[in-house]
């Protein structure tokens, strides 16, 4: 396992460099000049190249990518051009309420999403996997600002039970939490869908394995055929499948912390994005890149752990 | 003839098609004693592996499959208990192991688990003692530094290594009747006669009763007592080992020993049987075998022949018009 | 016709493609319901101009935020512009913009699949790691980002949308491309000195079709979203055009007056996407060889 978990760190530098330059081709592919943007067609000439200086945009190139990654790699991100405040501090300010929201919906869709998968992989074919997949997919038909629309209509307006902003005080963990539960029930309601459909694809591969056969060969009671050996065995590729759902949670998480008006980076991209913050934009776009290795590196550990067939290679 | 420990009493295994039910086994009896290894041979698709499967009731649980007969065992008929008690049985008094030591073992448990499993079922063993007794079992079957073994998984184990598992896993709870389908066609020559070997020892040291299913005619001049030869789905010739050898009665049978090559054989005299054994929708209704057979007359592929001895012999039963005529008028 | 007199290309013709598709079709139901509610979608969104009870952008301020009534039966926005008449002229551009996106993105993206699984080797290295790259990053993040760079217009939102998913395309069209080319009839294309360029798009491409539109109806129902949620965050199509995502964001602000602006609008969008889902499914089920024998 420390071998693979060495070999697994190892590789997330390169990843990261190409996402990374990814996002420069695409932020300087744009046509018109950054600065024009920033500061408007009617921006002086002078006013406009003190910002190109000041942005880097003089330099050749390669010189620019270089000092692009450079930057990305130690964290340096710049200041807000609109606060002049730090990138970086803009961000972690903000970050438990992102990070909230997508730990509370992949919990929701772990604990609901997983014995649903189950039961409908058990009970394949009959009323309950039949229920269980069109009501899946039809929850992962719902986009996502239409759920957190419906919820705050039916639990914040008509029966005003929770918030509708949802702008938590993070020092009062009650507080954090009441604040948290509509958002992450919007969230979490796609994550459901997605987990409960990809358990029971798995779980069925795994119940139809031979080893199934043995454990009832060998007199195991229901449960344990189902837990220890076909549970067991489905759980390693739906933990895969999480990992990739996260990026879905992401971008998804940018739509409901806009509807709930929720403080989190989300909001943050969009308000640099009508500020014309050119600076925030580069950053949290790094930001993302960084998580987005980041998410690849927890599942594939994870996958590691869950696996022996990786563990003791 | 002592008193089987198992008893199959008119065993068929009906698969529902789109056109109907259709016997994958039909109408199968076997009597088997304790202390003696009887196999079950044929080719792929006669039934074999189901037979086994269903008086273990493992078939019970697939959908579109309907098992009707008898099982007996001590003063039990399996076939009448409902799953919660049968699973006491299954893996406790009655065992199996399967072809493929690959796939057959789970890939996320440590072998110490799976051996120790059915003590914990079956014997309601702690953990910590099923590891012992899993030890012991490990070293039964010779897998060397068996303790070390323990936690390690399936994927760390050569195929050979695997099969030995699986045999100590399905010994565990010192079964009456172990049910082997295949053990070693997916192992290297070598690895299959030590495999076959340590079957055949723990088996004389144990005083089970061994049911093995083979395609293997070698396999079963090795260890066989006696052998049920089935085509179709049906018992078409059972026999004891030697007798069978050296005057198989049915066809078919005869057909599957000249296929067996010898060393002192030509291989250009070896002989295939021509034909393919029918899909079970599509059964010839009389003898299942007149297809592809050389004796074949009318009344073959008219009536449907009984399995029954020849006057005189108890023990020797064949399912063939013609041969069971044939020693009837020699012996007139 | 006999198997032995067929010609490598006639078994592989895109027309066999499509008689298999059409019973994979009839084998699942599900994808036929899919099939029948996206069509009525489609064509009460192409009909707009014709069946739309009103001007979808003439405002009439006395008529502003009306409940649903006999003269507009979704209700009025804050402008009195008829919800109806503006779902079905939004739907146009939903439409659009997806199949655009997705078409573009199942073209390039097959290709670029197909061309790396026939050649293999050096290039097949290269276009598939270019593509895993492009692929860790979440579709809207990414929409997201070129949008903000190009600047929002139709066009940049097919780009955006287009770019992302294209990588989905190459991989999927990877896989059967690596398994057919070692196959009999292509061997004996290449012997009869038919052209890589023509073997790969005659030959090969049939067997990709199947997986390839599967993917294509779910990542249709993906950009419908994509599409809303760009417009809902103020980076779609401008205003006035009606947008799903531009109607929603607005009607957001009237939620407690005037909810059936959110209401409606976000059914519409419900609707479309799981009628491309049912039918992305059912296909899914219907080809997918391991769930096949049911």
């Amino acid at each position: 396992m420390l071998r693979y978990t060495l070999k697994r760190l190892g590789s997330t530098i390169p990843t990261l460099i190409a996402v990374l330059t990814v996002i420069f081709v695409i932020i300087r592919i744009a046509p018109g000049d950054p600065a024009i943007a920033i500061l408007g067609d009617n921006a002086s000439q002078q006013a406009i190249d003190a910002l190109r200086d000041r942005l880097g945009l003089n330099e050749p190139l390669l010189e620019q990518y270089w000092y692009f990654l450079t930057d990305a790699l130690t964290g340096n991100l710049g200041n807000s051009l609109v606060s002049g405040r730090s990138v970086l501090n803009e961000v972690l300010e903000v970050l438990p309420h992102t990070l909230d929201l997508t730990i509370a919906s992949i919990i929701i869709g772990v604990i609901v999403g997983i014995p649903v998968g189950i039961l409908a992989a058990v009970y394949r074919n009959g009323p309950v996997d039949y229920v269980a997949r069109i009501t899946s997919l039809l929850g992962l038909s719902f986009p996502s600002f239409y759920t957190a629309i419906l919820l705050i209509l039916a639990f914040a307006i008509h029966f005003p039970w929770f918030p509708v902003i949802s702008n938590a005080n993070l020092s009062d963990p009650g507080d954090r939490l009441y604040n948290l539960v509509l958002p992450a029930l919007s969230l979490g309601l796609i994550m459901v869908a997605y987990v409960a459909r990809t358990t029971r694809a798995s779980m069925i591969e795994a119940l139809g394995a031979d080893y199934i056969r043995t454990a009832r060969a060998k007199g195991a009671p229901a449960l344990v055929v189902i837990a220890r050996h076909g549970f067991r065995n489905a759980i390693i590729p739906v933990i895969t499948v999480i990992g990739l759902y996260l990026g879905i949670l992401i971008g998804n998480s940018v739509i409901i912390e806009i509807v709930f008006n929720r403080p989190g980076l989300g909001k943050l991209i969009v308000g640099a994005l009508e500020q014309r913050d050119y600076t925030m934009l580069q950053g949290l776009m790094v930001i993302y890149a960084f998580f987005i290795v980041l998410t690849n590196l927890v599942t594939d550990l994870a996958y590691g752990m869950s696996d022996p067939r990786v563990k003791y290679q | 003839m002592a008193q089987p420990i198992i008893s199959i009493r008119n065993l068929t295994t009906a698969f529902k098609l789109r056109s109907g039910w259709f016997p994958a086994v039909r109408d199968v009896s076997l009597d088997v004693e304790r202390n003696e290894t009887l196999c079950l041979v044929g080719e792929s698709g006669c039934g074999k592996s189901i037979t086994a499967m269903s008086a273990m009731g493992l078939m019970r649980t697939v959908k579109g499959c309907r098992v009707t007969g008898e099982v007996w065992f001590e003063d039990l008929d399996l076939t009448k208990l409902d799953e919660h008690a049968m699973r006491t049985i299954r893996g406790n008094r009655l065992a199996m192991i399967f072809q493929e030591p690959m796939t057959s073992l789970n890939p996320v448990l440590p072998i110490g688990q799976q051996v120790g499993e059915p003590l914990m079922f079956h014997r309601g063993m702690t953990r910590h003692e099923a590891d012992e007794e899993a030890v012991r079992l490990l070293e039964l079957v010779k897998i060397p530094d068996a303790r070390r073994r323990l936690n390690q998984y399936p994927h760390q184990f050569s195929g050979g290594m695997r099969q030995r598992v699986m045999i100590a896993m399905a010994l565990a709870c010192g079964p009456d009747v172990l049910f082997a389908d295949e053990p070693t066609t997916a192992l290297d020559v070598t690895i299959q006669s030590q495999v076959l070997a340590l079957l055949d020892e723990i088996r004389e040291e144990h005083a089970f009763a061994l049911v093995l299913i083979t395609h293997d005619m070698g396999v079963v001049a090795t260890i066989a007592d006696r052998v049920a030869v089935m085509y179709g789905g049906e018992i078409v010739e059972l026999a004891k080992t030697s007798v069978l050898f050296k005057s198989p009665r049915h066809p078919y049978t005869e057909a599957l020993l000249k296929a067996i090559p010898r060393s002192d054989q030509d291989t250009k005299d070896l002989c295939a049987i021509e034909g393919q054994v029918p899909p079970i929708y599509d059964m010839p209704p009389a003898c299942r075998f007149a297809p592809r057979c050389e004796l074949r007359e009318e009344i073959c592929v008219e009536e449907h022949p009984d399995l029954r001895t020849r006057r005189g012999g108890k023990t020797h039963l064949t399912r063939c018009h013609v041969r069971n005529r044939v020693s009837r008028r020699s012996a007139a | 016709m006999s198997i032995a007199t067929q010609t490598p290309q006639e078994r592989s013709g895109v027309r066999h493609a499509l008689t298999e598709l059409y019973h994979v079709f009839n084998t699942n139901k599900t994808s036929w319901v899919g099939l029948i509610i996206f069509l009525i979608v489609a064509v009460l969104a192409l009909l707009a101009p014709w069946i739309a009870p009103h001007d979808p952008l003439e405002q009439n301020i006395v008529d502003a935020l009306q409940p649903p009534s006999d003269t507009y039966w979704l209700g009025t926005d804050s402008f009195g512009r008829d919800v109806w008449s503006r779902i079905l002229w939004g739907g146009r551009i939903s439409l659009f913009v997806s199949v655009m996106s997705i078409g573009i993105a199942m073209v390039i993206g097959g290709a670029l699949g197909i061309i790396a699984g026939y050649k293999g080797g050096r290039i097949d290295q290269i276009i598939m790691r270019c593509m895993d790259v492009l692929l860790s990053f979440p579709t809207l993040v990414m929409g997201l980002l070129v949008v903000a760079v190009l600047g929002a217009n139709l066009t940049n939102l097919i780009i955006a949308i287009a770019l992302t998913v294209v990588p989905k395309f190459a991989r999927i069209a990877r896989a059967p491309t690596v398994a057919v080319k070692e196959q009999d009839y292509i061997e004996a294309c290449r012997a009869l000195g038919y052209s890589d360029t023509r073997i790969m798009f005659v030959h090969i491409l049939p067997n990709v079709v199947g997986e390839v539109l599967v993917l294509a109806s779910l990542w249709t129902a993906t950009a419908v979203r994509i599409e809303a949620y760009l417009s809902f965050i103020g980076l779609g199509v401008k205003p006035p055009t009606p947008t799903w995502g531009g109607m929603i964001r607005q009607g957001f602000e009237y939620i407690l007056d005037a909810p059936w602006m959110c209401i409606y609008t976000g059914l519409a969008v419900l609707i479309l996407v799981f009628s491309l889902n049912l039918l992305g499914d059912g296909l899914r089920d219907a080809i997918d060889p391991k769930l096949r024998n049911e």
